[in-house]
This record gives structure tokens, sequence and C-alpha cells, in this order.
């Protein structure tokens, strides 16, 4: 190459060389084969598909998972019995069908007292003493070993009165421990009783889900405030894009009873929102009288 | 073939065939996209050979350029540069993607055009902005500043990027 002209011109011919042997046909049909066909074609469509198809097979899994030998708070549904779909509370919140979940307790059910009449919420308590029900029991102990017997509410030794379920109870919580599948919750009411329950989680093995075992201590309590926090700076809690879990509460109504409730959670950011749940009381796993949706805040 | 109360459109699947047992779906393009299609769609592909040195892969940016316009055609002003512009990017990431599969392009039979064929793989040898800006260059004949505006960067930086190209090109041909 001896000037910048050559070099120009030779640049020039490769170019057009190269490109006039270039042949290429438009093609409509090929180009419409090439265009997505259905809506989960689409990127966005499909990542949405996913992690829908991943919450589904979650709830799945979570749904067929035993009681927790610790909590006794069964993930599973029992096949003796059933949540009922179509009632509403007298405020038009539907149950949660993802959370139908029944738990027995250990020490449910004699001839107890029954909080509420039949056409309030609360439970119905049967007449005869049953025996302990093969399914899960309430939590008796932390996981980390740590004896933390279920202590028992405000409402223990009488008739608990459900407007403290609605409006007091379940404004806090605190994430203890992960275990595989389950979540350590300590749950307190306003007058400081706190209680562990076990939690199903239904999302925490999505893609970018983080959590962590605590020590078991615990942060101390803050009325009002969420329970999962900053996944890096705290030593508890986890953190996942857009998890939900059910909290499954139990409270003890008497010696012989206890009282559940489900309420299911949407994790925004670092928080986490309650969607929607219910309560119901159950003393036998079939048996259960009524389920209402609360709407307490968190 | 014109839709009642709409305007004419073109269907992929021919007259006549069974849309449920046709392949390709029944897509309604609007007539100056199909316009711009045939008209352009030849050009695009030569000009993203140019840049990825692969035809059927140059198809493949160009149609998938022509459905993103597809998408976007009633908010896109300039079809024509967004055609262009969509390609350079399209083909600016398969150089990303491949950047360690970049192999020369091996030299044709014809011995005739054996100059023309060095200069090839010299072009095809140099990095992408480089490449980029010698074919919209000299092949696209397209002033610095409007390189400069499809490729996203100043005019100053399509005129060093030349002047490197240009700097390598010839030291590959005196070699």
């Amino acid at each position: 190459v001896n000037d910048d002209d050559d070099l120009d011109r030779r640049i020039r011919d490769s170019l057009t060389t190269w490109a006039q042997s270039i042949e290429a046909e438009p093609d409509l049909d090929a180009l419409a084969a090439r265009r997505p066909q259905r809506p989960w074609d689409h990127r966005g469509a499909r990542v949405l598909g996913i992690a829908a198809a991943i919450l589904l097979l979650a709830a799945a899994f979570s749904a067929l998972q035993g009681p927790d030998p610790e909590t006794g708070v069964s993930t599973g549904p029992d096949e003796r019995s059933k949540v009922p779909t179509t009632e509403t509370d007298p405020r038009g919140r539907a149950p949660d069908t993802t959370t139908t979940t029944s738990i027995s307790s250990t020490t449910s059910t004699t001839a107890g007292t029954t909080p509420n009449s039949p056409s309030t919420l609360g439970p119905t308590v049967p007449s005869e003493e049953p025996e302990p029900p093969p399914g899960p029991t309430p939590p008796a102990t932390e996981p980390d070993g740590n004896a933390s017997p279920p202590t028992s509410g405000p409402d223990q030794g009488g008739p608990p009165d459900p407007t403290d379920c609605v409006t007091n109870e379940f404004q806090l919580m605190e994430v203890l421990w992960v275990d595989g599948d389950r979540l350590g919750l300590f749950v307190a009411g306003t007058d400081g009783s706190t209680q562990q329950v076990g939690i199903t989680r239904h999302a925490a093995d999505l893609p970018g889900c983080h959590r962590r075992v605590t020590d078991g201590s615990g942060q101390p309590f803050q009325f009002g405030l969420p329970v999962l926090v900053d996944r890096e700076s705290q030593s508890q809690g986890f953190m996942c894009e857009r998890p939900s879990f059910t909290v499954v509460y139990g409270r003890k109504m008497d010696d012989t009873t206890w009282e559940f409730e489900f309420r299911t959670f949407v994790v925004e950011g670092f928080q986490a929102r309650l969607t929607n749940g219910y309560w119901t009381s159950i003393s036998e796993p079939d048996q259960i009288e009524r389920w209402r949706t609360i709407t307490c805040p968190i | 073939m014109t839709e009642p109360g709409g305007p004419p459109v073109l269907h992929a699947v021919p007259a006549g065939t069974d849309a449920d047992s046709a392949v390709a779906p029944t897509v309604e393009w609007p007539p100056e996209f199909v316009e711009l299609y045939q008209d352009r769609y030849e050009a695009m592909v030569r000009y993203a050979t140019l840049l990825v040195s692969s035809k059927e892969r140059a198809e493949e940016m160009t149609q998938e350029a022509f459905l993103q316009l597809h998408r976007k055609w009633d908010r896109v002003n300039n079809p024509r540069a967004y055609l262009r512009t969509t390609v350079t990017n399209l083909c600016r990431s398969h150089h990303r993607r491949h950047a360690l599969e970049v192999r020369r392009q091996p030299a044709p039979p014809d011995h005739a055009v054996l100059g023309a064929d060095e200069m090839r793989d010299a072009i095809a040898g140099l990095p992408f902005r480089q490449r980029a800006v010698v074919v919209l260059r000299f092949y696209e004949d397209l002033p610095e500043a409007e390189i400069a505006q499809l490729l996203g960067c100043a005019t100053g930086t399509v005129a060093s990027s030349l002047h490197r190209a240009l700097a390598r090109l010839r030291k590959e041909m005196a070699s």
C-alpha cells in the first residue's frame, strides 16, 4: 500500500465484492415463523411463566410435606381436613386457598369452651375428648435445641376473645430459624407473650432467595415492624425477590385445645406484607367449624 | 389482500392454505413494513455479513431487527435508521458474546480476487468498532457524524477508530 487513496480503494473494492457475493431473499413467511407465536414466547412472559411454575412447584412441594417433627406444624394437606374456600368473612376477604393447610394439636380437643357463638368467629370445641390426632403438633421446641414450648397466650385458661386475635395478635414476629422448607418464627402478642410457630415457605428456593440460619436468640421484638430485614446487615431473616409464605400460628385455648391461624405474606423488598389470612380452631382435623379471614396489619 | 375496514395487509400464510395446518401463523404486516422489508432486507443482510462474517448469522440478526422494528412500528419515526441501528447493535452483541470465537473467514477458492480477500480477512480481524467504522465509512458511505450517531459514540472516537483501523489494515497489507 503506497498511499491512502489506494488503501481506500482496496477497502471499498473488498467490501463491495464481499457484499455483492451475498444474496438474500426477503421471506415474510420465515419472518413470521421467527415471530413469537404465543405470548409466552416473549422473554418477559417466559420469565414470569417460569417464576409462576416454580411457585406452583414449591407450593405443591410444601403441600406434600409431612408434619414438622419439631414444630408439629403440618405443611401438607391433611386428608381428614378440608379448608373451605368459598366462605368469606364479613369484610369480604376470601380465604387464602393457597394456605389450605390444616393443623392439629397433640393437646387439642376436649370438651371445651366455645368462645363465640356459631354465628361469630371462634372455635367450636367438640364435646368429647378425642385421641391425639396423628397430625402435626404445635411447636414445642426451638430447632436449635433450646426448649421453647409454646407459651400460653393471654387467653389461656379461659375462652379467648377472638377480637384479640384480630386486633392485637400477630403484630410482630421474628424469624428464628430456617430449616429446609420451614421457617421458625416468634410471634408475640401485645401483652408480650410469645409463641414459636412454624411457617410454610412457598418460595424459599426461588432463584435469588437468600436465607440463613439464625442463632435462635433473635432480636428484640419491635411492635408493628415486619420480620424480614436486611439480608446483609442482620443476622436473621431471609430475602427473596418476591416470596410468599404462610404463617401458622397456634394459640393455646386451654390445656387441651389449640387454635390456629394461617396467614399468607408476600415479601416486598425487605418487608413482609400481609396479604390475607384466616384463622380457625381445629379440635379435630375433620371438624373445622369455620374459617374467617382477617386483615390484621403487621 | 385487504382486510375489510382496514388497511391492506399481507398474511404470512398463503391464500388457500389451511390456517390450522400451516406452520407459520397468520401475521398481519403493515404494508409500509412489507415494502421496507422487501426493499432493505438484502442490503441489511449484506451489511450485517460485513460485520459478523457469517451470512447465516447476518440473516438471523436482520430478521430479528425487522421483528423488533415491527413491534415498535407505530413509534418509530425513521424505520430505516432504526433498522440499521438495530442490526448494528445486534452485531455488536454477537461480537461480545463470541469474542473468543472470532475467526477469520477462510479464503474463497476464487484466486482472481485474492487481493480483495486478503483485505476482507484483514477487515474481519479488526475490533468491532473499527470494523463497523470501516464498513460504515467505505461501504455505506456514511459521514463520520452519522457513524458516531449510529454507534453511539463521539465523532472524534469515530475518527480515531478509523485512523487506527486504516493503520492496521495498511500494516496488514504491507506484510
